[in-house]
């Protein structure tokens, strides 16, 4: 048993050296040659090119700052073979930075027999930016040459990055004239992102004039921010003469927002002198939830900082909204101990709208337990509802779960959402359920919203329905429902009603409607009609 | 042949991107549903009827009601769809929902429906 120990030991141990041995010696490369090797374009171009373009054997190469062509392809050929040596990387890059455009061409054709992709798309972004620096117009023409593709697009991005970091308004320009489409959007987005960090003021004027759209609304949604970030006073400036002209709301709440983050004070102070009225309420709710975001205590010490109650008050329901998404159970102790009424209302169905969208099972388990029964009915089914848009079998669960008024709910909400998107399946749960009162509104409420997207098939169910309180309550909502577009048939359904009265008594209201749509033809059908003589005479005499 | 192939393809993923777009919660069209919860008489001819709401999709929402559908809205907007109101019994009744989302969108519904005999009494 010793002697196995020993042994097991002894080949651990000779295993361990082995590993250690392997990785702590210097080793021969090998891997990126053959990959040169195989590649299908050839490593060496132009005349430059000797035919031992060698991958050095050593982890580092020197690289001169007047580096020639044949000295930058082994540079980059050697970065290549060791993608894990940042060193090289951060040297090669230096390199490029001090490189003659003229040269990059070449080089730029080297780059395309690096056989990883990855690499490859880094050395070539190096190559453009540096070829873009001095010759912009050039590395796009060369860029836009290229095929299609991610690697095109990352290219043009690195030229047009440089191009508008070095004249922005050139590049504005370009990007201007480019065809409609997702390679002009990126572009302009690019642009107008270089652009604020050096002129912000040109740049938004810029991207107002884009053309109405999401990448307009990205674009000054980002520069606004950048702008607010480096100089919050002139973008505040800027932001409200837009606010003045009445047409870009979101803009000065933005700034604010981004302003508010390093002085909440004096944004505080800015607010507070803003005139009463819908631009106020937007810059406050916008403070809190961007203050909210990141930490609710620092956006509620803010809002109690606000000297006006009105503003305090406004800020409240943003601020509860954007803590449920973080952490609802804090936001809804928050809500049940600083207020009452209506708008703790408001505030339960806020968190239990953002808590029912991340955790249904939370959010239903919450609702259920808050004591006062009108918050409960208000908010339950709710959250019923949230879970029954992915899931209506286990919001069907759930309302099972529960009782009086707020299952009756529920259960409504359920069944207008489910009716509208797989009638069958709400019908079938409908009738699984006990006979009663709550099952025949059910019925009900089922018909009339099948009926709206699909008269026949609710037809077609009712047909399948034998004759109970239940079919009678889903006749009677289907007459009512068609009788205004088919009175014919609405009367024809009302009389298979079972119970007597409700049955005279929609038979009546059918009739009703088509008197007010075709008089003539109700009257010849009414004669001929087997319904008793007293709604003949009803409705007969007085029409002649 | 293979060019029709390629158009095929791109056809079929430009549907694909426009039914994601129509799939998105943000670009579904809201609708709302408006439907009875519950009758109760309350005393001679009197019901009071408790109606509700729910909007697809499931997106945060103000209601207000027109009791009788006759273009005045009878509440405030509120987070809350449920409403009770008291009708004549044996009355056909139209009621009318809206529901406003924060950006001002707003999706209509009506539910028509017969208040319940009550007392033996007749409508």
């Amino acid at each position: 048993m010793n002697h196995r120990i020993v042994a097991i030991a002894v080949t651990a141990a000779f295993a361990s050296g082995l590993v250690v041995g392997h990785y702590a010696s210097p080793r021969e490369l090998k891997v990126s040659r053959q990959g040169f090797e195989r590649s299908s374009q050839p490593i060496a171009v132009a005349s430059t090119a000797s035919p031992n373009l060698d991958i050095p054997q050593t982890g580092s190469v020197e690289v001169s700052t007047s580096s020639t062509a044949e000295s930058m392809i082994a540079a980059i050929q050697n970065a290549a073979a060791h993608p894990a040596n940042r060193h090289l990387y951060a040297e090669l890059s230096n390199s490029v930075n001090a490189l003659d455009p003229g040269k990059i061409p070449p080089l730029i054709n080297a780059v395309q027999g690096v056989p990883n992709q990855r690499e490859r798309n880094i050395f070539m972004s190096m190559l453009i930016s540096r070829w873009a620096e001095a010759d912009p117009p050039a590395a796009l023409a060369y860029v836009q040459a290229k095929n299609g593709g991610a690697e095109k697009n990352g290219l043009l991005s690195s030229v047009v990055t440089t191009w508008a970091k070095q004249n922005a308004e050139a590049a504005y320009n370009w990007a201007s004239g480019l065809p409609v489409g997702q390679g002009r959007d990126d572009a302009m987005q690019t642009v107008l992102s270089q652009w604020a960090a050096t002129d912000p003021e040109r740049a938004a004027s810029a991207a107002l004039a884009l053309p109405q759209g999401t990448i307009r609304d990205q674009a000054i949604a980002e520069l606004s921010q950048q702008w607010a970030e480096k100089d919050p006073r002139a973008a505040v400036v800027w932001a409200e003469k837009l606010e003045a002209g009445n047409a870009e709301h979101q803009i000065l709440p933005a700034v604010l927002s981004t302003w508010a983050q390093n002085e909440p004070d004096a944004v505080a102070a800015y607010v507070t002198s803003l005139a009463s009225g819908e631009a106020k309420d937007r810059a406050v709710a916008a403070i809190t939830r961007e203050l909210a975001s990141s930490d609710p205590r620092t956006a509620l010490s803010w809002i109690e900082k606000l000297p006006d109650e009105t503003m305090r008050q406004g800020a409240i329901e943003p601020l509860v909204s954007q803590w449920s998404q973080s952490d609802p159970q804090e936001a809804a102790k928050f809500a049940l101990d600083h207020s009452t009424g209506e708008v703790l209302q408001n505030l339960l169905a806020t968190i239990s709208y953002e808590w029912a969208q991340t955790d249904p099972s939370g959010a239903f388990a919450w609702a259920q337990s808050l004591s006062d029964a009108t918050s409960r009915e208000a908010i339950v089914p709710g959250v019923v509802s949230a879970l029954a848009e992915e899931n209506p079998r286990s919001a069907a669960e759930m309302i099972s779960q529960l009782s009086g008024d707020t299952q009756l709910i529920a259960a409504g909400s359920l069944i207008s959402q489910w009716a509208s998107n797989d009638p069958q399946a709400a019908s079938a749960w409908a009738a699984s359920l006990a006979q009663g009162e709550a099952r025949d509104q059910l019925f009900a409420n089922l018909v009339s919203s099948w009926a709206k997207t699909d008269s026949s098939g609710a037809e077609a169910w009712l047909n399948s329905l034998t004759s109970d309180s239940s079919r009678d309550a889903a006749v009677s909502a289907f007459a009512t429902r068609i009788a205004s577009v088919d009175p014919q048939l609405a009367v024809q359904w009302a009389a298979t009603i079972s119970e007597p009265r409700a049955r005279d008594s929609e038979i009546e209201a059918a009739i009703e409607s088509w008197f007010e749509v075709d008089p003539a033809k109700a009257s010849a059908w009414l004669a001929s009609s087997g319904l008793p003589d007293e709604v003949k005479v009803h409705f007969l005499p007085s029409r002649g | 042949m293979k060019r029709n192939r390629w158009f095929k393809w791109i056809a079929a993923a430009g549907f694909a991107v426009v039914l994601g777009v129509l799939a998105a919660p943000g670009a579904q069209a809201l609708t709302v549903n408006a439907f009875v919860v519950s009758q109760t008489c309350v005393n001679g001819d009197i019901v009071s009827v408790k109606l509700s709401a729910t909007v697809q999709p499931n997106v945060q929402v103000r209601y207000r009601w027109d009791f009788t559908n006759n273009g005045s809205f009878d509440t405030t907007a509120n987070t809350n769809p449920t409403v009770t109101r008291r009708y004549f019994d044996e009355r056909r009744i139209t009621a009318r929902v809206v529901a406003i989302r924060p950006n001002g969108t707003r999706a209509f519904d009506t539910v028509t429906f017969m208040t319940r005999r009550c007392g033996g009494g007749g409508g």
